[in-house]
């Protein structure tokens, strides 16, 4: 069927794409992240001589022991391997979530694992994000469907205007603003979000951690909404000057029902896929945001991981957010597909 | 003879930053039970803005400034949106649209949307609506089974046939047809018209009918309307029109219509272009590109003047 | 395009853009920014460009000063800062060899909140080694009363030639001497209940004894500010005839600061962000006129060429577009921490894509059009097409496009530098508010340290959105693109 094969197509280009970037990655920081084995390596080998038997052996045996230790470990990290099969080797290991270890930074639970640290923050980003998203895709749509409808009016300029500001202003310097006006001087939120609560029981923790992430999420949401307001504005005033819009009017089909029928029901597919694409641009700014707030998410990781030079962490987690952007562009074509019966390219494709 | 339509002195302007597009100037004409008016001119002359002020559904910055329009005996001059909306769009009056290809909503079936004028109009249930679009679809030479599809599943002709079953489905009293075979391929169009012949015997309706193409009128229409720049320059039974035609612009739209069975040495055209509906030239507008412009009609307006029985001109020559 | 027709369009456009009130504004800003940019040595000091990351240069400014306009706001009026080199001195010999220079410095004190900080610089220059010479430091309050606030002989000097060169740098704040005087100064006008409270002399803010009134509360802060002429009294006493003192000067720390206030490094922010606009500019510009450049060329190209070539470059084009910008420059800032040129350059190549896929499908429309097939059936080259007939009639559109893309260059370059992630060697906005973050200036209330920075980028982004929205409305009314 048709829409099974799209979507399959959809998948396997994504695919493609994400094994060559991380292909492209691995190449181009196959030295730096070398460079963090061989620290590691030269750790695992002096925490060998930590050994008893390794004070009672003499000078040249410990010599050759050391040797011997650092030739097993370089061989276990595969750094004996020529250049190409090591990045190969890096390639599969990070599309096998095995991005190695941290240097010095371990997860809350201890771990050094990079794949551990990165799934204990990942869920706290994904919460905060799709909590945001649906907020300000809401607001955003219904703002941005009234502007349509009064074009020109001054709610429509001032809409517009508003939407021009927001798309220049860095979303993590309104938080900071945010943390100076509620925190700083009104005292209503906590200037930080860590640390999350204890659980004790649901409600307790859900308001908890609301109250905590209140700062962050209105900061998306308020730098978001009045372009993505724009968006859907434009998108609805397109679709207002169709001719099966005049067309539903001149029936006499009531104009609530020319809105919010014909005309948001038209505008859908684009609406629904462009929330997603919005959501997955504003990845990067939320990420800077998250760290202003210490919300415990990717971002205060990537803030702390490059504070402490953490090469292998900036890299998994680079990693995830493409593997996320990727399959959130894939996830939104599907559905693009899915709303609108001339299943076709789908948006992405068209873009 | 009762009058279906009655417009006297109809004036639409669009307001854009450059100053108002005089559009629809001055524009009066009826049109009785059961007869067709054919609608002609150029490109970009007024002809859909006419058909759209008479729903009044102009679109910004279009505004109605004046005159009066009388429905069936109702004056709908002052009728609030609602109003039009309740007792004259697709009850009163309906229309085929140009471009039949976007008029249908691509995400809704076209059952859905043949169904919904019942639906808001009568109060008549979906099912039941359907049941009767089934009888207009067949009337228009469609099977019943396209109901259920989209919009994109059919092509350009069936999407046509379904705007003209649409356009039917409240027994209108009058259907404005605006372009309705633009978009088609030949062979399509001489099939869409006559299912307008067709139904325009059938049916006990009246008909605007807007074409830049004079040469498909002639079967369709009863009269004949000619408009240039915003104005009507000749109006009059069809056959006068075609075979006497007063107005310089009327001779040249009709002489630059290819002829079967005629020496082709030369296919006249009209030279010059349209002129700018913000500031129209002064006087006859028509002067400027006009062989026998003569002082006057730079100076004075032409009024329309009876030629013959129910043919009128408005030229300084008559 | 003929010669008229390019006229006539041209024309056009500008009676179009003339209404375009937005534009308008925006192409007012663009040139008021430009000229800032272009006149900042004049504006701002160059010296402070250069020493941006020598916090030496900055030691004699006050701490997180907040501007000076600040005083229009508050009830109480807030010192600026004073730097003194103009200064009295006598010369007085006290016979045995001794000498005393004293330096008087007049500062004329009318405001409600005290300077943070009092601190006196020069350079003492002694010829006998064994003795250098001591420094008492003293002020004279408008009611007649001194205080005495420093003693003790200088640190052995550098030796210089002959003589030996004595560097002085006594802080108010930091002296021990004026923490006790100004405690037992002010005991005497305190209540029995005040004293209680202030546990030890360490508890005294000495900078608020000394301009405060003789009355309750002298020793919290509470008393009343005392108006009127202070005279800061320095006296050196030397040991030898040639002895004197040169290069002094007496810093009254201000309340605020300047235009923008001073942040925690002491350094002017009003520098920071002047000196940050060229690079705000300059970054912005290239990148747009980069990326927006390879978008056309790529897309028209691709266009052009059709076929599998064009399918091939489209694939090449969606993979980069499915990438998320920031976490790549990201990575890559952090493993090779790159100078700003090639961050310029790595954005530049990241984002021509969106620009890339109007440009084609535009391409494929001029592409079709007779004057290129007859260009093409002439014999033209495909280059010389392409170059002759293609890119003029999508140069439009790429402006627009030029700057729209000014806005997120900016914002991705602030937020590599918030990262921590810029060029050190250059002053950004997104550098300072890093700056601001990592010292926590948002929980200490540090406005002037936060707002401007950002403020500064949202103007020059919202600038180049003004003029390109403009642009595009212009230039493509039917096209609404997002």
């Amino acid at each position: 069927m048709a829409y099974g094969r799209y979507l399959v197509v959809r998948l396997i280009n994504a695919l493609v794409v994400l094994i060559v970037v991380i292909f492209v990655i691995s190449a181009l920081f196959n030295k730096v992240a070398e460079d963090q084995l061989k620290v590691q390596i030269e750790e695992n080998v002096r925490a060998a001589t930590k050994d008893p038997a390794f004070a009672r052996m003499s000078e040249t045996k410990q010599k050759e022991f050391i040797e011997n230790k650092r030739e097993y470990y370089i061989q276990m990290y595969g750094l004996d391997k020529t250049y190409v099969e090591r990045v190969l080797l890096r390639t599969k290991g990070t599309l096998t979530l095995n991005f190695g270890k941290s240097h010095k930074l371990p997860s809350p639970t201890g771990s050094k694992e990079v794949s551990t640290i990165i799934k204990e923050v990942l869920p706290r980003s994904i919460l905060l994000f799709t909590t945001a998203g649906i907020i300000y895709s809401i607001i955003g749509i219904l703002v941005g469907l009234k502007s349509a409808q009064r074009a020109g009016s001054s709610l429509d300029k001032g809409i517009s205007i508003f939407a021009l500001v927001t798309l220049s202003l860095p979303m993590w310097w309104v938080g900071m603003l945010f943390i100076l006006l509620f925190a700083f001087k009104l005292h209503w939120f906590p200037a930080s979000s860590y640390p999350l609560p204890q659980y004790e029981n649901f409600f307790q923790y859900a308001g908890g951690v609301l109250y905590k992430m209140f700062l962050p999420l209105i900061t998306i949401v308020f730098v978001s909404f009045g372009g993505w307001a724009y968006t859907s504005r434009n998108l609805v005033i397109g679709i207002l000057q169709e001719d099966f819009v005049r067309v539903a009017r001149a029936k006499g089909v009531p104009e609530r029902k020319v809105i919010y029928g014909h005309v948001l029901r038209a505008a859908a597919p684009s609406i629904v896929t462009l929330t997603i694409f919005t959501l997955l641009g504003s990845i990067g700014g939320a990420i800077i945001t998250e760290s202003v707030f210490n919300w415990p998410g990717m971002g205060r990781l990537y803030w702390t991981a490059i504070q402490m030079n953490e090469i292998t962490i900036i890299m998994g987690l680079t990693f995830v957010t493409v593997f996320l952007y990727l399959f959130g562009m894939v996830f939104a074509d599907l559905i693009y597909g899915y709303l609108d019966p001339r299943i076709k390219v789908g948006v992405s494709g068209r873009m | 003879m009762d009058e279906i339509l009655n417009i006297e002195n109809l004036k639409a302007y669009f307001f854009t930053t450059r100053g108002a597009v005089k559009a629809v100037d001055d524009v009066s004409f009826t049109i009785g039970r059961k007869q067709s008016l054919g609608l002609a001119g150029e490109s970009a002359c007024g002809k859909s803005t006419l058909a759209f002020a008479i729903l009044k559904m102009l679109q910004n910055p279009g505004r109605l400034v004046g005159g009066k329009m009388v429905v069936t005996g109702m004056d709908i001059t002052d009728f609030s949106e609602s109003k039009m909306r309740k007792e004259v769009r697709w009850k009163k009056i309906s229309m085929v649209f140009q471009g039949a290809m976007n008029a249908l909503n691509p995400v809704y079936t076209v059952g859905y949307q043949m169904a919904e004028p019942l639906m808001y109009h009568k109060g008549v249930k979906k099912e039941d609506a359907m049941e009767k679009s089934t009888d207009y679809l067949e009337l228009v030479g469609l099977s019943p089974d396209i109901l259920t599809r989209y919009p994109h599943e059919l092509s350009g002709g069936m999407k046509q046939r379904v705007v003209i079953a649409m356009a039917l489905l409240l027994s209108p009293d009058l259907v404005i047809c605006d372009e309705p075979t633009t978009a088609l391929d030949v062979v399509v169009q001489a099939q869409i018209m006559n299912l307008l012949k067709r139904l325009k015997k059938e049916l006990e309706i009246s008909t605007i009918f807007i074409t830049h193409d004079l040469s498909i009128l002639a079967e369709v229409v009863d009269r004949l309307a000619i408009m240039y720049a915003g104005k009507f320059v000749e109006i009059g039974d069809s056959i006068k029109v075609y075979r006497k035609p007063v107005h310089p612009y009327t001779q040249k739209l009709l002489g630059a219509i290819p002829k079967l069975h005629e020496d082709l040495e030369r296919l006249e055209y009209i030279p010059g272009t349209p002129p700018n509906l913000i500031h129209p030239p002064s006087g006859c507008r028509f002067h400027p590109r006009c062989p026998y412009a003569m002082d006057i009609c730079k100076k004075e307006e032409p009024k329309m003047k009876e030629v013959d029985a129910d043919h009128f001109a408005a030229c300084h020559l008559l | 395009m003929r010669w008229e027709d390019t006229k006539q369009s041209i024309k056009n456009f500008l009676f179009e853009f003339r209404h375009q009130k937005i534009g308008i504004f925006g192409v007012i800003v663009l040139a008021i920014l430009l000229i800032t940019a272009v006149f900042a040595p004049l504006i701002a000091t160059p010296e402070a460009k250069e020493n941006w990351r020598n916090m030496a240069y900055w030691d004699e400014n006050p701490v997180n000063a907040p501007p000076a306009w600040m005083n229009y706001f508050t009830s109480k009026d807030m010192c600026p800062h004073v730097i003194m080199d103009n200064y009295e001195e006598k010369i007085t010999d006290l016979g045995g060899g001794i000498k005393q220079d004293q330096l008087i410095f007049v500062y004329n004190y009318k405001y409600d909140i005290p300077p943070t900080d009092l601190t006196f610089k020069g350079e003492l220059v002694y010829y006998n080694s064994s003795k250098p010479p001591t420094v008492n430091m003293s002020i004279l309050r408008p009611d007649g009363k001194t205080i005495k606030l420093y003693s003790a002989a200088s640190k052995t000097g550098k030796p210089e030639d002959d003589h030996y060169v004595a560097e002085i740098n006594v802080l108010v704040t930091a002296s021990d001497t004026a923490k006790k005087e100004t405690y037992n100064f002010g005991r005497d006008f305190e209540t029995e209940e005040n004293l209680e409270k202030v546990l030890s002399p360490d508890f005294v803010k000495p900078m608020s004894v000394i301009f405060s009134k003789t009355e309750p509360g002298i020793l919290l802060e509470s008393a009343d500010p005392l108006k009127g002429e202070y005279k800061l009294l320095i006296d050196v006493f030397y040991f030898d005839e040639r002895d004197h003192t040169r290069s002094a000067k007496s810093i009254f720390a201000g309340k605020v600061y300047g235009l923008l206030g001073t942040e925690k490094n002491r350094r002017d922010l009003f520098q920071g962000i002047v000196w940050g606009l060229r690079w705000a500019l300059a970054l912005g510009l290239l990148v747009a006129v980069l990326s927006v450049s390879i978008g056309i060329s790529f897309g028209i190209t691709s266009a052009y060429l059709g076929g599998w070539k064009d399918e091939l470059m489209q694939r090449f084009n969606e993979g980069v577009a499915s990438l998320p910008f920031l976490p790549i420059l990201i990575l890559v800032a952090a493993a090779f921490k790159p100078s700003i040129w090639n961050i310029i350059i790595l954005m530049s190549v990241l984002y021509w894509t969106g620009t890339a896929k109007v440009a084609r499908s535009m391409g494929l429309q001029i592409k079709e059009e007779t004057y290129v097939e007859a260009a093409r059936c002439l014999g033209a080259r495909d280059r010389r097409i392409i170059i002759k007939h293609m890119i003029p009639q999508v140069m439009p559109y790429a402006f627009a496009n030029m700057a729209l893309s000014v806005p997120s260059a900016l914002l991705t370059e602030a937020g590599l530098s918030f990262l921590g992630l810029g060029d050190t060697t250059v002053i950004t906005w997104g550098q300072i508010l890093y700056d601001a973050q990592f010292a926590g200036a948002t929980l200490k209330g540090l406005w002037w340290w936060v707002i401007p920075p950002g403020l500064a980028i949202a103007i020059v982004g919202l600038t180049f959105v003004m003029i390109g929205t403009a642009l595009d409305t212009v230039l493509n009314p039917k096209m609404k693109r997002m």
